[in-house]
């Protein structure tokens, strides 16, 4: 797939709008609410590269959970604000709404089908194992930088 | 009382397991006392022991549902390193906590008008055309204002996620109705992002990852919940406007 260097920048840009907007609604302090954009953006920027090159969805998102970490820890240790204050509203852009919500999609499906219920089970399941992994992928490249700091501290 | 209350209180914001642990922690040791923490979904219990380890108090701190506050949690977090660095006796340390819990949220019309965009931004990067934006952007503005209007009046959270995911989603299948957009299916699928419980998925997992298994499964059951009454929602507002997706 090509891209061009304007496709990542709008990917960035309407990323760092929904991660600014969605993170709104947790009430973070003001100081901090552009900076959870701005990470939003490059995190999902680095999602949309990698998907670009053919990258699984599930290691994609790890990488870039990881870049919403590091860029986070730092965010912290500037704004003295715990890193999650930044990397959870960040986020919200990735998190797999749609793959969460066809789950319960396809149960309707399953249940009101008369004919081959069957045939959406398949699809439940793909969205069931789609939905936990990308949500566990992204926490974990989130936490991981902290997890590192944890061992090094011994 | 002071270190339940600050526990109980991080615990109502939406503080991860591990936060809390710390915080109380920090404080517990800046005080000169021993605090052992055990988060519960729904209740905190703390045990405390004096220096010489001959006293031993314990509480329990049960938990509201105040919403999810990132300000309150890191007003928190900062107020445990204060007490640590500038040794803040519990009176003052009490003072600052409820200063903490009364500071007021964003204004609510803003809040509305960014999810608002937020979702509309949602739509595009799902490779929406200008005009579904513009009707998430609409369903939005009604679907959250619903949400607002409920909760401010204290109706169940569950029900208000599938009443505001209905109205959206309705008001979403005006692709179809009125033909204006080439991606009638990207409005809909869109229009009830807003209300996927996202922090409640992160925080959950991120239990998950530190161990504490019991607060993880809570807050991942609450987010499938909440999830769930989203979802029909969705299907019911499909259902009656003979829509499908």
């Amino acid at each position: 797939m090509s891209f061009t260097l304007s496709d990542i920048f709008l990917d960035g840009l309407f990323a760092s709008i929904a991660g600014i907007g969605f993170g709104i609604i947790s009430n973070p302090r003001p100081q901090v609410l552009w900076l959870c954009g701005v990470i939003a953006a490059l995190g999902h920027a680095v999602r949309f590269v990698l998907l670009a090159y053919s990258v699984p969805i599930v290691p994609a998102n790890f990488l870039s959970g990881l870049t919403i970490g590091i860029l986070s820890e730092a965010g912290a240790f500037w704004k003295k604000t715990p890193s999650e204050t930044l990397a959870f509203p960040a986020l919200l852009p990735m998190i797999p709404g749609m793959y969460a919500y066809g789950i319960f999609q396809n149960i309707f499906k399953v249940l009101s089908s008369t004919h081959a219920p069957g045939m959406y089970c398949d699809v439940l399941i793909y969205n069931l194992l789609m939905a936990l992994l990308v949500i566990l992928m992204l926490v974990s490249g989130v936490l991981f930088p902290k997890m590192l700091r944890g061992v090094k501290r011994g | 009382m002071l270190l339940r209350d600050y526990a109980t209180l991080m615990l109502d914001s939406g503080a991860t397991a591990r936060r809390i642990e710390q915080s109380v922690r920090r404080i517990a040791t800046a005080w000169g006392i021993k605090a052992d923490i055990s988060i519960l979904p729904q209740r905190v219990l703390l045990a405390l022991w004096d220096r010489t380890e001959q006293h031993s108090y314990t509480c329990v701190g049960h938990k509201s549902s105040l919403g999810i506050n990132l300000g309150t949690v890191a007003r928190l977090n900062r107020l445990s390193y204060i007490i640590e660095e500038r040794h803040l006796n519990p009176a003052m340390a009490e003072s600052c906590m409820k200063r903490i819990a009364g500071m007021p949220g964003w204004d609510a019309r803003l809040v509305l008008l960014l999810v608002s965009c937020a979702n509309a931004s949602f739509c595009r990067l799902f490779g929406g055309d200008a005009s579904a934006m513009g009707i998430v952007f609409l369903a939005t503005l009604l679907g959250f204002h619903i949400k607002q209007r409920f909760l401010k009046h204290h109706i169940d959270p569950r029900l208000t996620t599938l009443f505001s995911a209905f109205s959206a989603a309705v008001t979403s299948t005006a692709g179809y109705v009125f033909g204006c957009t080439h991606t009638p299916e990207i409005a809909v699928g869109t229009s009830v992002l807003f209300l996927v419980p996202g922090i409640p998925f992160a925080n959950g997992a991120s239990d998950m990852l530190s161990r504490h298994y019991v607060c993880a499964l809570s807050r991942l059951t609450d987010a499938m919940v909440t999830t769930f009454c989203l979802s029909t929602g969705l299907c019911a507002a499909l259902y009656i406007t003979g829509f499908q997706w």
